[in-house]
């Protein structure tokens, strides 16, 4: 099976699509020939994106739920699959951003990074793995970060929870191997989406920059879902410096430890003089 | 400074400090001449504990507090921090453990150890650093576990917690470095500990200690080495699991192969028995 024939007629959920590499996910999704259910919270923001990929007709559908609701998200869900008759892929792929100065988060930043990175992953494959398991196969492709691989300083919080997806999907990769269901995780770093904009209440930032050198999120999705379809498990977009910083800092290549120290250091000035690193 | 020193005379917090590595971590501090507060939910198990310690005299101190009520934990680490006059070193090294297979894991089942095994870190390191930043000094040693590394199948819950706090503390440990703050996060592989015993079969039995954990007290004398080191990560036993995580890093296919078995074999196991150790 080649990638393109992968997706074809496949029945997709991406969460987080409004906006980011899950938008992009969705198109791309939906150029490979997949029914493609965008899940967001806001009714109006779903709706939007939707709009946007309208040429595909009705391959594209919307669900409108919060992700860190477990009853919302399980609803989603079933009723997703209750009306296409199944549930082939799930992109769990809402996330937060949550680069800040450790010293300034506050429990109330902590929980919403957890609710919001963490927890709707586990509701997504609470909901989605009866359903898989009852069809002998299926799909969950979870967003983690490359932060979630390896540490990047000032990134603490975000850092913890995308390490956790990490260690949940590849748990759950081997786990169910043998039962014909795949788990992918997939760790993009620095990728041209409004994720530099908000602060993890939610606030819109505009006058933050998306950096000059972010990768950009429509080829982001093609390398996901091109690396997805060989069902590999941790897919590092873009493949470089992500890959051999990980496994430099596995490795404790001193290397990578003084790059890492840099980086702090300069990220530390950064907050103290500017209020931000990008 | 060599190893031990590097422990005397320190003001140290050891949290889940009954048993297990918690204990055996206490025992090691204060043979190097620690302070040690060791911190527990049960006032009788913390105080039995600290009995079989007592030859060491006042450096042997108590705190009880329930590591996932974040109130109880700030007011447990600033109150030894204010009654010793600074702290030094914070162990948050509770936590729980209980390998499932996933189909049977309720939400509450993740909710409780994302709040033992997680939150109590969160709580310890919020309440420890502000104090640690006012003295320009100290060093928080989290305990995760190999399963904070590579991904061991039939105990998805547990990883998740484990694989946050590792990349919590090494975050942390590059974030805070020039601040004067050291973070090491110890991952433990099977330890001799009662651990073991908490998980049960389907009759309710508790499980045997496996036949090669590694003792206790040992795994306590090598994590304290390492940490008078500074290191990030402590991998204990450092061998076979330093080498798997590594090989699982690079996609090495003989690891891939071996987790792909021991899936295998442990849905066998729990399918069969009701666990898998």
């Amino acid at each position: 099976m080649t990638n393109q024939d992968y997706y074809k007629e496949k029945i997709c959920i991406v969460t987080g699509a409004n906006s980011g590499i899950g938008y992009a996910l969705s198109e791309e999704l939906l150029k490979r020939g997949a029914t493609v259910y965008l899940l967001g919270r806001d009714p109006g923001k779903v709706a939007a994106a939707a709009k946007k990929l309208s040429s595909h007709g009705d391959r594209v559908r919307t669900l409108v739920a919060d992700v860190t609701d477990g009853a919302q998200v399980q609803r989603a869900i079933e009723g997703a699959a209750a009306e296409a008759g199944r549930l082939d892929m799930l992109f769990n792929n809402a996330g937060i951003g949550g680069t800040m100065q450790f010293e300034k988060a506050t429990l109330d930043d902590w929980k919403k990074l957890i609710d919001t990175n963490i927890w709707s992953v586990i509701y997504g494959v609470h909901a989605a793995l009866p359903i898989m398991l009852r069809q002998g196969s299926g799909h969950v492709v979870n967003t983690s970060s490359a932060a979630g691989i390896f540490p990047p300083p000032f990134q603490a919080l975000y850092s913890l929870s995308k390490f956790g997806v990490t260690g949940m999907t590849e748990c759950l990769r081997y786990e169910f191997a043998e039962k014909g269901l795949a788990f992918s995780t997939v760790c993009p770093s620095n990728i041209a989406t409004p994720i530099f904009q908000k602060s993890p209440d939610g606030t819109v930032h505009d006058q933050l920059p998306i950096p000059d050198d972010a990768y950009p999120a429509d080829r982001t999705a093609v390398e996901i879902l091109d690396a997805a379809a060989e069902r590999k498990g941790v897919i590092v977009v873009p493949e470089q410096p992500g890959t051999d910083i990980w496994r430099g800092w596995a490795a404790g290549d001193p290397g990578t430890e003084a790059f890492l120290m840099q980086m702090a250091h300069d990220r530390r000035v950064a907050y103290e003089t500017k209020g931000s690193y990008f | 400074m060599d190893a031990s020193d590097y422990y005397r005379e320190k003001i140290c917090i050891v949290t889940g400090a009954n048993s297990g590595i918690g204990f055996a971590l206490s025992e090691e501090l204060l043979k190097r001449g620690a302070t040690v507060y060791m911190l527990g939910r049960d006032p009788a198990k913390v105080a039995g504990a600290a009995g079989k310690l007592s030859s060491h005299g006042s450096r042997v101190r108590t705190l009880v507090a329930d590591v996932t009520e974040q109130q109880q934990v700030q007011a447990a680490v600033e109150g030894a921090a204010a009654e010793a006059g600074r702290l030094d070193m914070l162990f948050n090294n509770a936590g729980i453990f209980r390998p499932q297979l996933y189909e049977t894991a309720t939400l509450g089942d993740w909710q409780t150890m994302i709040e033992t095994n997680l939150w109590s870190v969160i709580y310890g390191v919020h309440a420890a650093l502000p104090i640690m930043l006012r003295q320009g000094s100290g060093h928080v040693v989290n305990t995760a576990s190999v399963a904070g590394l590579d991904p061991f199948p039939m105990q998805e819950i547990y990883n998740t917690t484990k694989y946050a706090v590792v990349g919590l503390s090494e975050s942390l440990r590059y974030g805070f470095a020039e601040k004067g703050i050291a973070f090491s996060v110890i991952c433990p592989g099977d330890i001799a500990t009662p651990i073991y015993s908490k998980v049960t079969d389907r009759e309710g039995r508790g499980t045997e200690t496996p036949a090669h954990a590694y003792p206790a007290d040992a795994a306590a004398t090598y994590s304290l080495d390492r940490v008078a080191e500074r290191k990030g990560i402590v991998v204990v036993p450092e061998q076979p699991y330093t080498d798997l995580w590594r090989g699982y890093v690079v996609g090495d296919p003989g690891v891939e192969a071996m987790l792909v078995r021991m899936a295998h074999d442990r849905r066998v196991l729990l399918e069969t028995r009701g666990t898998y150790i």
